[in-house]
This record gives structure tokens, sequence and C-alpha cells, in this order.
């Protein structure tokens, strides 16, 4: 019993010395790799498709791991007198370094979000990986235009308020 | 919290080991590098579906010089459960000696969809597809310069319908 006493002592020992060796690690190589996230929020003006800007850090390139569309503000539409509520806003995002889209098009914020409802925070994020070169700018277009009337409907857009977080990485270099 | 395919994929080709610390400037560099030859894509396919005359969805052509490495596919409908429209992502050319999949050329991916104002997510039907696209390593590697299509039926006679098709993956530079 002793015996047995004395070797989770020396495991617990082990596992105390590691867990400050790795703490001391993190500080270090924090110079290499740190976690980062590039969060806003911006209103997606109704019946408008427009753009913003998010500078990345002069640090390092920030290799983005995910992002999670946090939070969206109603838009809505009237069918038969009722008021049905959607997200309507369409999102595309670019890296101003590459000029190259993300998609080839506007992408309804249905088909990106994590689980949650208009109005509601959403959890959890959508992996979504691309590297931003150093001072690169991230750019995020967004459409929050009436859809097309599919039969005779009539659409009333709203300001739609949106929270986006791009999870990753910035890896710090000289 | 469960790993996608993408994630996995992603990271056993740039050397990024979760839960390990980089400490020396050659494996940033080697992460940094590898990097700059994988990224994320979507390709997605707006359509509009009026008293069954679906909308014309132009394909789309995957960039050129980057393979393209098909890991989800999705679908939204305004239109939620067994009305939704039915639709079938498709590509060419198909190139075996580039596909891991050697069949089939067409995916038979993507059934209904969700009720309209919930979310793609919340529908257990529609969540299927995505989640076992991603988490059962069900993937097609395409060949670059591919041309993605979408082909769309309504599902009764005279539907009205709103969604769009996703279909996302990563993208290899092919180094030429």
């Amino acid at each position: 019993m002793e015996k047995l006493e004395s070797i989770i002592a020396s495991i617990k020992d082990t596992v105390y010395k590691n867990i400050v060796t790795k703490l001391a690690n993190l500080f270090t190589t924090q110079r290499y790799e740190k976690t980062f996230d590039f969060t806003r929020t911006f209103v997606a003006k109704a019946n408008t498709a427009d753009s913003f800007a998010i500078p990345i850090t002069n640090e390092g390139p920030f290799l983005q791991e995910s992002y999670n569309i946090r939070f969206t503000e109603n838009s809505r539409y009237v069918k038969d007198g009722n008021t049905v509520s959607f997200c309507g806003v369409k999102l595309r995002f670019k890296s101003q370094a590459d000029n190259a889209a993300q998609s080839n098009d506007y992408i309804p914020v249905q088909l990106i979000s994590t689980p949650g409802g208009q109005s509601m925070s959403r959890y959890g994020a959508r992996p979504f990986l691309h590297i931003y070169p150093k001072a690169d700018v991230l750019i995020i277009e967004y459409d929050n235009r009436a859809p097309d009337v599919l039969n005779g409907e009539v659409y009333t857009m709203a300001d739609e308020r949106i929270e986006i977080c791009f999870n990753g990485k910035i890896y710090p270099v000289g | 919290m469960l790993k996608s395919f993408t994630e996995k994929f992603y990271q056993g080709l740039t050397g990024i080991k979760p839960g390990h610390l980089v400490n020396d400037e050659s494996e940033q560099v080697g992460i940094l590098a590898a990097a700059q030859n994988l990224r994320s894509k979507d390709y997605v396919f707006p359509v509009t579906v009026k008293n069954s005359v679906v909308s014309t969805i132009p394909d789309a052509t995957t960039t050129a010089r980057w393979f393209f490495l098909v890991t989800g596919v999705a679908t939204y409908w305004e239109s939620g459960g067994r009305d939704a429209p039915r639709v079938k992502v498709g590509w060419r050319p198909f190139v075996n000696e580039t596909c891991f999949n050697t069949e089939p050329e067409y995916l038979d991916a993507v059934t209904p969809s969700l009720v309209f104002g919930r979310e793609f997510y919340d529908d257990p039907i529609n969540s299927l597809k995505l989640h076992f696209e991603e988490y059962k390593n069900l993937y097609y590697s395409l060949n670059q310069r591919v041309n993605l299509s979408v082909d769309v039926i309504p599902t009764y006679s005279g539907q009205y319908d709103r969604g769009a098709v996703i279909v996302s993956g990563l993208e290899f530079f092919t180094g030429e």
C-alpha cells in the first residue's frame, strides 16, 4: 500500500512538473505561434451590397482556422399578410493580397453559420482554412438586398446586425 | 469538439499538431510554407424554382492550377422536409487517376432541407449530410479546372422555392 502511494505521489509530482514546464514553454513559444481572433460587428444596411476590411496585424501571417457568425439580427418579409423572419444576408470573404475570393459567389448565412436561429447567439465555429500574409487585409463583402420575388410576396428588408469572429493563429515573424 | 475531416486533413499536410507548441523557427517556417499551398474554398449555387421552373444554374469552374477536394455538400431551401427540391451535384471531367473514389461521377448527395426560418443545422435530415461528409471521410478529389454543376428537380407540380447548394472543400496548389 505504501509503495502504491509512493508511486501515485511520484506521478503527481511528474505531472505537476510537466505542467510547469509546459506553461514556461508556452510563454517562450508565443514568439512563434499564438492564437488570435479577429472579431467584428457590423450592420448590413437594408437593400445594400457593400464591403468592409479587417487589417491583419503587422506581427506576422494569420492562419485562419475557422469562423463563427455569432449573431444575426433579422431581416423579414411579408407573405400572405404574415411577417416571416429570416436572415437574408449573404457573405463573401476575400484576401486583398491574392484578390481571390474564398467562394465563387455570396453565400447565404444559413449555409455557413453554426446552430442558432435569428437574433439568437450561435455557437461553435465552421472550419475554414486560409492564410493571410503579414499586413494583409481581410475583406468582407455582404449583400442584404431583397431576393427575387417568387410568387407575389412583398419583401421588407431591414438593417441587420451581424457579429462575426475569425479564429486562428498569428505566426510572428521578424 | 470533434474535429472535422477538413481540419484533420489540413493539419496533417501543414504539420500543425494540436496541443503541440511550435518552439522553433524552422517549424514555423514549415507550417507557413505548407499553408501557402492549401486553402478552403466554397462553391455556391443559388437557385429559385418558380411554378416548377428551375432558374438557370451556371456551372462553376474550379481555380486554375489548384486541385479541389470536396469535403462537404449542403443545401438550404425555404421549403422544408419532403417538399424541398432534389439536388444532384456533378463534375466534369471525371479523371480516375486524380480521384480517391472511382465512382460516381455524380454525387447524389443532397436531400431535403429545412423549414423556412429554421437553420440548416437544426434539421436532422439536412444536417446529416454535411456532418456525414465531414466526419465519415467521404470525399472526392477532383482534378484542376473541374466544371462543377448542379441539377435541381422540383418535387411537386407548381412548386415555388428558393435556396442554395454549397460544395465545400480544400484547394491544393499544383506548384505550376
